[in-house]
């Protein structure tokens, strides 16, 4: 969360910049952000609870079709661990991670509110934060971004590594 | 220093023909002017070469961290929703262009003039008033206020920061009053920093180079705690430039800063931040009097601490006080020290389903002067004043449908000055469709006096005072009645996304402005300032952003003004309004050409023209800036940067009235940066 300067605030709050407009990702952006992901399953250990056996696959769900190519590109004959990955467009059952590439808030809370138990990663890119997310992106000086707010992590029984935490810009938590 | 009373110096002199050494007293005087500059950009953040490879999953984090993903079409593409003319500089911009100065990066915002009077003095306007003292802008650094009430100006010898760990410069051309007060008449320059976290690490750089003879700089930040601090430092040597008449003018400079800024998140939501910098500037100046070599200085500090809080339903609540201390002198022609204290209060909310979100706030701002005395040549009186401002302001942007939302807001100040001031406006924005938005607003906006307008006299020394200009004694130009300059703007707005590669942004303005400061013919010699003159603005920016294949991307823009001034039934001004519709360039193209190989190669030039200044009788010019780029590995980076390529040397501004002119030269320097 950039606040540095409350009349900023004031000003794109008002005026409503830089405004909402959902613009079609870059393949580039697109790519970036998968291999984000993929970075989130190495780092990112899920509770035991979350799968039914050592080996099943770490389920990946995304809710446009461009992404889940770009994801699929990415991951293929990648494993975390003894898993490996699989992705699958959403709706779908049975994710670990829930990835809603939306920029309006409406659209992308229905993904992540439908998270109903623990051991699901929320990853989505609205401009403001959402109840049930976990990991936002976000774009800054051209380059892609990612805020991790640590009570919705804690809420979802995810344990982050440090890692990880080092390069995020953090929310809540202690 | 506060140039207008110079210029108003300098022109009464030059009205009579007084030279002094063979120049002129403002000719001095500009040069003891003392302009900022900023340096360089930092070390580019290293592309990653596997990026273009395409392999993705075997990036690490802090290569995927590297990446830019936005080009430039992407970030003018989400068409700007908003119901004004804003225009954003991003940090890469900035380094690209290699700017050095803040004034140099706001050479590539449309529509602002940025004219370099002398090697330290900038003029920086916006929709007209150009002057070294240019007194409609507001200008913020993280929520600092850079204007001084003793002109409305900025020194900008003295407004500095370390320039790679600028996040972005916002710029609004026309009223900003209604949200960011007094003063922000014509435009708003906002500069925000980068929080501490961003800036975990080191960067260093260092130049050399014709005009800039020295530089170095240093950032280090690291994690501490819940968050992250960083401190810098950074120091340069600037040579003198040439004068119009052969010679070096005296406007060398040395300038050093040091800061620093912590960012901590305490817990859930609530964050703090504290920023500080400490400068000092040292500048050889004329005598006024005996036109000999001298050397002004100024020193200062700041301190900055802001809490803010966003709750988890998305209100944002904030609270920040900032202090700063500054002390300038110029031997013989004056002295400025003041302490200023300002305390602000913000809420934003959201409201009725997010139809109506709603910003308020309350500020409180105490600034303390000590200005010199006999014999310094501009003095005030009183001699030392203290001056309050309060100020209460709220504005609800309302969501009237999913393409229609109108703000609608005021200001209300109260200052020692005038008294009370309101300053409403409303906006309307309308999405045409997903690729085109439109806006209009009306808003009013006032500049409050300062301590130039009401205080300002001259002394003029025995036996003799100035021959030819004035008798030995004081003379006040200040008038203790001196009233709000105002202006009521009507502006309208278009942006259109063209393609999937370009977006165009028009805006237009009819500014009515009153009660602006003429300059009476009573008493002798030098007259006093009075509200008698008024007139109208109108003009336009258009700008082009298209990002071409391979690499390229070209910005283009061009800036139209009309300003006509007239001097009120009964007014003796009869030179102000000329000065004032001649002092800002009519017609100003901007033009930047960018190419990137992706890897290790960046180069940009950038073109500019700005019409004649009849009113300083500075010719149109048309000049270059070329800057190339290369990457050393990672961590490392080579710059070439080469400025006003297309002249030996060129004026771009000069008070009105004056002779003597300095001429910018051409000028190159190269410069190596590593950061890790």
């Amino acid at each position: 969360m950039r606040r540095t300067n409350c009349l900023v605030v004031a000003l794109l709050v008002a005026m409503g910049w830089p405004g909402s407009a959902a613009s079609a990702q870059s393949d580039l952006e697109r790519k970036v952000k998968s291999a984000f992901i993929l970075n989130f399953a190495k780092f990112i250990t899920w509770p035991d609870s979350a799968f039914n056996t050592a080996r099943q696959a770490l389920r990946v769900c995304a809710d446009s079709s461009d992404t889940v190519n770009s994801l699929a590109q990415v991951m293929q004959g990648k494993t975390v661990g003894q898993r490996p990955l699989e992705v699958t467009q959403l709706p779908a059952d049975d994710c670990q991670i829930i990835y809603a590439t939306g920029l309006e808030a409406a659209q992308s809370q229905q993904y992540l509110s439908a998270r109903t138990s623990p051991g699901v990663l929320t990853v989505y890119e609205t401009p403001q934060a959402l109840d049930g997310g976990v990991i936002r992106f976000f774009v800054q000086d051209r380059k892609v971004r990612f805020e991790i707010d640590r009570d919705e992590a804690a809420a979802a029984n995810l344990s982050i590594s440090s890692k990880l935490l080092r390069v995020a810009t953090i929310r809540g938590g202690e | 220093m506060g140039a207008s009373v110079l210029k108003l110096l300098g022109e009464r002199m030059a009205k009579h023909k007084i030279t002094n050494n063979g120049a002129t007293l403002t000719g001095h005087i500009r040069s003891v002017m003392v302009g900022v500059v900023l340096c360089v950009a930092a070390p580019a953040a290293a592309q990653t070469e596997l990026a273009a490879a395409g392999d993705f999953g075997d990036l690490s984090l802090d290569d995927l961290l590297e990446i830019e993903v936005v080009t430039v079409s992407r970030a003018a593409e989400p068409i700007g929703k908003a119901a004004a003319a804003i225009h954003v500089i991003t940090a890469d911009m900035i380094r690209q262009a290699g700017a050095r100065t803040i004034a140099e990066a706001l050479r590539l915002a449309p529509g602002v003039h940025v004219a370099r009077s002398n090697a330290q003095t900038y003029s920086i306007s916006i929709r007209g008033f150009a002057s070294t003292s240019s007194d409609k802008l507001e200008v913020l650094i993280d929520g600092r206020s850079a204007y001084t009430p003793l002109f409305s100006g900025v020194f900008w010898e003295s407004f500095d920061t370390y320039l790679p760990d600028i996040e972005r410069i916002e710029i609004v051309r026309g009223p900003g009053a209604t949200l960011w007060g007094a003063n922000a008449v014509n435009g708003v320059i906002n500069i925000v920093t980068k929080s501490a976290v961003d800036t975990v690490g080191s960067d260093v750089a260092m130049a050399a180079g014709t005009e800039l003879r020295g530089f170095a700089s240093m950032r280090t930040g690291q994690t501490l705690g819940p968050g992250a601090i960083r401190m810098y430092a950074k120091a340069y040597e600037r040579d003198a430039s040439e004068q119009a008449s052969g010679g070096e003018a005296l406007d060398g400079q040395r300038f050093s800063q040091a800061g620093l800024r912590g960012d901590w998140t305490l817990s859930s939501g609530h964050k703090l931040t504290l920023i500080g910098d400490v400068f000092g500037v040292r500048g050889t100046a004329a005598d006024p009097i005996t036109g000999d070599r001298v050397e002004s200085d100024a020193d200062g500090g700041n301190l900055n601490l802001r809490w803010s809080r966003t709750t988890t339903t998305g209100s944002t609540f904030s609270a920040a006080v900032y202090g700063e201390s500054t002390r300038r002198r110029t031997p013989n022609l004056f002295v400025e020290d003041r302490e200023t204290v300002d305390v602000n209060v913000q809420f934003n909310r959201a409201f009725a389903g997010g139809r109506h979100d709603l910003v308020a706030g309350v500020g409180y701002r105490r600034s303390e002067d000590e200005t010199g005395a006999p014999p310094d040549i501009v003095i005030f009186d009183p001699q030392n004043r203290t001056v309050e401002q309060f100020n209460v302001f709220v504005m609800d942007k309302i969501t009237l449908s999913d393409a229609a939302t109108l703000s609608i807001g005021s200001k209300f100040e109260h200052n020692d000055f005038t008294g009370n001031e309101v300053q409403p406006g409303v906006r309307f924005g309308y999405e045409l469709s997903e690729k085109s938005f439109t806006w209009a607003s009306v808003s009013r906006a006032v500049r409050t006096p300062n301590r130039l307008d009401q205080d300002v006299a001259i002394f003029c020394p025995p036996p003799t005072g100035f021959p030819g200009v004035c008798a030995p004694g004081r003379f006040r130009i200040g008038n203790p009645d001196f009233d709000s300059e105002t202006v009521l703007a009507y502006e309208a707005g278009w942006r259109k996304r063209v393609g999937s590669r370009a977006s165009l942004d028009l805006s237009l303005f009819f500014n009515d402005y009153d009660d602006l400061r003429s300059t009476e013919t009573q008493p002798p010699p030098f007259g006093s300032f009075e509200n008698r003159l008024s007139g109208t603005g109108v003009g336009g920016e258009l700008a082009l952003v298209t990002e071409l294949p391979r690499g390229w991307d070209v910005r283009a823009w061009y800036a139209h003004l009309s300003l006509d001034i007239e001097a009120d039934a009964g007014s003796t001004d009869a030179t102000t309004p000329s000065d004032l519709e001649t002092g800002s360039p009519e017609h100003q193209v901007g033009m930047t050409t960018r190419w990137s190989d992706q890897s290790n190669w960046v180069a940009h030039l950038a073109l500019r023209y700005v019409s004649s200044l009849k009113a300083s009788d500075t010719p149109a010019y048309t000049e270059a800036d070329f800057t190339l780029i290369r990457k050393l590995g990672s961590k490392a980076e080579l710059r070439l940067i080469g400025r006003n390529l297309l002249d030996d040397g060129h004026r771009e501004f000069g008070e009105p009235s004056a002779t003597a002119g300095t001429l910018l030269e051409r000028s190159a320097a190269l410069e190596f940066g590593l950061r890790w």
